[in-house]
């Protein structure tokens, strides 16, 4: 599904010298696995992320997701791509504190242009599957982490996209808030989502099937998980 | 949308001091351009209120480059000759006294032609207009009320038509009320009414008038202005070419009169209002400027909440929103703001409308019309939607582009942006502007304020006479009138001198008269020296104050029958007796076209030139006075020079002249000073307005200055705070924001300065006194923006002092 080749990143610095974040990426991910990317702080983690979802542009190298170049792409046309394909959990969890929980799920909906009575349907059934129905009129304040985490994750898949991306997706969390979060990654992984992650934790890498681990930028080595 | 506009209002609910202070801006900056384009739009930008109105023409003469009233056999000539309008119409201004119905009043009014409604094409609002025939006879003497005598005098009484009143002690038939948007056209020469301004009270027909010899005297430019209804595709140039034709063949027929006499027309909306389009515009220009300071200054606030709200944005633009969406979200935000800015501005434009007429010079046209109607609204929503665009574009292009990548790693700007910088110099140049404009007009204003008058206007009263041509016949009878008038006058106690003059002082309009030089070769008709004419009783100069220069003053033995005496001003006596003694020269005048031969009038004395017109705009116009008692003058002024204030003796004046006539009204009093005060209206106006949208702008830019300051002395705690702890003492830092704020400042004045300069061509013709590049000026308003600036630096640079490294360390 994904296939990267000779990815790099870097900033310029004075005098012509460059400081590198990822070096030399080769990844290739099949659909339906559960990657985990782990490493030290530095390593380059949530910048391979973020090139996976498309957010930063000013890489090099061959990005392909599934039979479309990437990197051939103009800005307007990956981000259509990505919001056809791809789905997003941000460690902070980034809900829009001025909307509520409803509201919240509704607007990736409305970005990709879905009518008003189709985004009510897919709204209340993903409310109904994550067991939130209760919840849909509260704000992000007024929500523990581990609930508003849960939104994001509903957030995430509510375009039903088919690669999910997660950046540390419970280091805000309590363990039973994270185990609750992982094992909802788990049934995602199992129902046919492609998924992503970058964690520091051993445990929750374990949730998927295979871990990589980065380090200086560069891919020190591929191993399968459980 | 919806779900836009919704998320709009939540987003100001959230933070009610940005959107209260940015609505409140707004609604000033929108308020005062709605309340300035109201009368614009009124004044200038609306059609006269009449048929078919682009095709009305003012008519009037030419002679060498001045304008001239036409003769009434001139006007008949061209109504017969010309090819070019449906009709044409004259008018003459002349006032009415009425008595015989209480306490007698002096009324405004004009006489015209019956073609006079056919041209305006205007119906009247009660009985009938002048037939043709009553231009050339009295018939009934009939009458037409304006609407507002017929209500404010007449109580709108339904039965009027028909009513007697008596006028110059003729009795006259009301036949007519016209409709209230006829008073909009005026003559050049109508004079104020009770009210104060320049509307028409009541018409007469010229029949009043048939046995006068100026209705038949070709030379006798006396007043009468016309007006004309090109016909269907007949355009203003080709009916110019037309009335050439006719002028060429008058000119031909009667050479006496008509030599070098042309016949100038032009569209009668420019001449009802031309004179004042400069003065709006530039009161629109000033107040566009300070909207265009509030926008900065709001935007100066929307970019620094875009720090607050980057990661929101950056979220979105990770869950799917197109670049697009983003900034339509983000406009919808500022079109929400400025929506209510807008519903504030409209209703303080509303509400000050009648402050807006109460500041307007009473002689601005249309004042009544001034009104907040739809095309005044759709300005208001347009300058709404241009404000939200100018304010919140940039902000909204600025977040749009907010990375969640790069949010998630920011630490904040160690500056304030290059954009808010950007804004505040453009505010502070704008304000510079402004305050140029302001201090230039304040100077102008001052300069015409402390302009020597040439007399002492403090202690000086005037009242305003009319005598009835039919009592007062005669010039013996006047003569008599007035100086029995003086006698009584000037033994009132209280009273150091009272004389009368023709004329009225700083009425807005002063009589002219042509002359020669005894002994020195006669200019053709049409290009003798023109001279400022006023008859006087003996005392004048004493009561006005003017110290005689040389020879003698007028005395009371200069009467008809005696030799012809006058006195000339100095500017007279420079400009055509150079180097040489004019005393006991001669001056001469033709008195009519058919009287070939010319009246001498010997020079008796020379005084100091006088301003009795509009402070210091006229050009020098040399100054001719005449003895009152050697010519005949039914309308004239009283001035009395008073030991107390002069008001007070305003009662027993009224008791002295009922005493001699009980049915004269005695109209247009005030002061001297007060007459003066009023001259300058428009320079005052224009003076308070600017100063007044010039302080406001320079309480918006230091607004907008502590805001970016305040802004940014958050954004460097951690900086400020290192800088602490590394041994910065507090002055250091202290100077640092300083530093900043006036470097900002200085590229504003800078740029300021340079803006100002180059409006100077623009204002030239606002100011007198001063240079439009005044260095004084200038140099003031640097020195006060500076001022202002350095108090609006004060405050965040302390703030920024008062950081503990330890804190701002931690928190970071």
């Amino acid at each position: 599904m994904i296939k990267l080749r000779r990815i790099e990143r870097f900033y310029p610095l004075a005098k012509a010298k460059f400081f590198y974040v990822l070096r030399d990426i080769n990844i290739d991910i099949e659909e339906g696995e559960f990657v985990s990317i782990m490493g030290p702080s530095g390593a380059g983690k949530s910048s391979l992320l973020h090139i996976l979802g498309m957010h930063d542009h000013g890489w090099s190298g061959e990005y392909f997701l599934g039979d479309t170049a990437v990197h051939h792409l103009k800005a307007k046309e990956r981000a259509e791509l990505r919001n056809e394909q791809i789905g997003f959990v941000f460690q902070q969890y980034h809900l829009l504190d001025d909307l509520t929980v409803y509201e919240n799920l509704e607007i990736p909906l409305s970005y990709r242009k879905v009518n008003k009575s189709e985004r009510a349907a897919v709204v209340a059934d993903t409310l109904d599957r994550f067991q939130i129905v209760g919840k849909k009129d509260l704000y992000p304040s007024q929500l523990s982490g581990g609930q508003q985490q849960i939104v994001g994750v509903a957030r995430a898949i509510i375009s039903n996209p088919k690669l999910l991306l997660a950046d540390e997706p419970t280091g805000n969390l309590h363990s039973s808030q994270g185990e609750e979060i992982m094992n909802l990654f788990k049934k995602l992984n199992a129902d046919g989502t492609t998924i992503v992650q970058v964690t520091h934790s051993e445990k929750n890498a374990g949730y998927g099937n295979r871990i990589i681990q980065l380090r200086d930028g560069w891919i020190m080595k591929e191993n399968n998980g459980c | 949308m919806v779900a836009d506009l919704k998320f709009a209002f939540r987003q100001l609910r959230k933070s009610p001091g940005f959107t209260l202070a940015a609505i409140l801006m707004l609604g000033v900056g929108i308020g005062i351009n709605v309340a300035i384009y109201s009368v614009i739009n009124s004044v200038l930008l609306s059609e006269l209120p009449y048929p078919e109105p682009d095709r009305l023409v003012a008519i009037s003469e030419t002679i060498g480059d001045s304008t001239w009233p036409t003769s009434y056999p001139d006007y008949l000539d061209w109504k017969t000759a010309q090819h070019s309008f449906d009709d044409v119409a004259v008018s003459r201004r002349d006032d009415f006294n009425l008595t015989g119905n209480g306490e007698p009043e002096r009324f405004s009014g004009l006489f015209v032609t019956a073609s006079y409604f056919r041209v305006l094409k205007v119906s009247p609002k009660v009985g009938r207009t002048f037939f043709d025939e009553e231009d050339s006879a009295p018939g009934v003497n009939p009458i037409i009320l304006s609407e507002h005598l017929w209500r404010s005098r007449f109580a709108a009484d339904p039965t009027i038509v028909g009513r007697k009143l008596v006028l110059n002690t003729i009795s006259c038939e009301v036949v007519g009320v016209a409709s209230e948007n006829l008073s909009i056209i005026r003559n050049p020469e109508t004079a104020r009414n009770s009210q104060g301004t320049r509307n028409v009270d009541l018409y007469a027909p010229f029949g009043f008038y048939a046995n006068r010899p100026y209705m038949h005297d070709r030379s006798s430019r006396l007043g009468f202005y016309g007006i004309a209804r090109l016909k269907a595709g007949v355009s203003i140039e080709q009916a110019a070419a037309d009335l050439k034709v006719i002028a060429r063949n008058l000119e031909l027929k009667y050479p006496d009169s008509n030599t070098n006499v042309g016949i100038a027309v032009s569209s009668l909306h420019d001449s009802v209002i031309g004179q004042y389009r400069s003065m709006l515009w530039l009161l629109e220009t000033a107040v566009a400027l300070v909207l265009l300071i509030t926008c900065a200054n709001i935007a100066n606030l929307l970019l620094v909440r875009t720090a607050v709200r980057k990661k929101e944005i950056a979220v979105r633009a990770a869950l799917g929103a197109s670049w697009g969406r983003l900034v339509r979200q983000l406009l919808t935000e500022s079109v929400v703001l400025a929506f209510l800015g807008g519903v504030l501005g409209c209703l303080l434009a509303f509400w000050s409308k009648d402050l807006i007429a109460s500041l307007s010079p009473h002689d601005l046209p249309r004042l009544q019309e001034i009104r907040l109607d739809l095309p005044v609204f759709a300005f208001g929503a347009l300058i709404t939607l241009g404000a939200s665009l100018l304010f919140g574009l940039g902000p909204a292009w600025k977040l749009s582009k907010a990375e969640l990548n790069a949010v998630s790693k920011s630490v904040g700007d160690s500056h304030p942006h290059r954009s808010l910088s950007a804004l505040i110099i453009g505010q502070v140049a704008f304000a510079c502007v402004l305050l140029t404009g302001a201090g230039l007009l304040t100077r102008t204003f001052r300069a015409l304020e402390s302009e020597p008058l040439g007399f002492k206007p403090n202690h000086l009263l005037m009242v305003g006479i009319k005598l009835p041509g039919l009592k007062y016949h005669e010039p013996s009878d006047q003569a008599k009138f007035y100086e029995e008038l003086l006698e009584k006058v000037e033994r009132l106690p209280g009273v150091k001198a009272a004389a009368i003059d023709d004329d009225v002082p700083f009425g807005g309009f002063r009589s002219q008269e042509h002359f020669a030089v005894t002994g020195q070769p006669q200019s053709r008709y049409g290009e003798e020296p023109s001279a400022e004419a006023h008859c006087i009783s003996p005392d004048y100069f004493r009561t006005m104050g003017i110290p005689p220069l040389r020879g003698r003053s007028f005395r009371r033995d200069d009467v008809l029958g005696k030799p012809l005496v006058i006195m000339i001003d100095e500017e007279l006596a420079r400009k055509f007796f150079p180097g040489r003694d004019p005393i006991g020269q001669q001056l001469n005048q033709r008195i009519s076209e058919t009287d070939t031969s010319r009246t001498h009038y010997t020079i008796v004395g020379i005084v100091p030139s006088v301003k009795h017109g509009e402070v210091g705009i006229e050009p020098k116009i040399p100054q001719i006075y005449w003895p009152a008692a050697q010519f005949s003058w039914l309308q004239t002024t009283l001035l009395v020079r008073t030991e107390g204030e002069p008001t007070t003796l305003l009662p027993s004046i009224r008791t002295a002249i009922r005493s001699i006539d009980p049915q004269l009204p005695i109209f247009g009093t005030r002061t001297m000073e007060e007459a003066v005060a009023a001259s300058l209206g428009t320079q005052r106006l224009s003076a308070t307005l600017i100063g007044g949208f010039s302080i406001l702008a320079l309480f918006l830019a230091a607004l907008g200055l502590y805001g970016v300051l305040a802004y940014s002395v958050t954004q460097r705690t951690r900086e400020i705070g290192i800088r602490i702890a590394l041994g910065s003492p507090r002055s250091g830092i202290y100077g640092l924001i300083v530093r900043r704020a006036m470097m900002m400042v200085g590229l504003g004045i800078f740029a300021g300065v340079a803006l100002a300069i180059g409006c100077g061509p623009l204002i030239r013709h606002f100011v007198y006194g001063v240079a439009p590049y005044d260095p004084a000026t200038i140099i003031s308003v640097a020195a006060l923006l500076t001022a202002i600036a350095i108090l609006a630096c004060l405050l965040p640079a302390r703030r920024a002092t008062l950081v503990d490294p330890i804190q701002a360390l931690r928190s970071e």
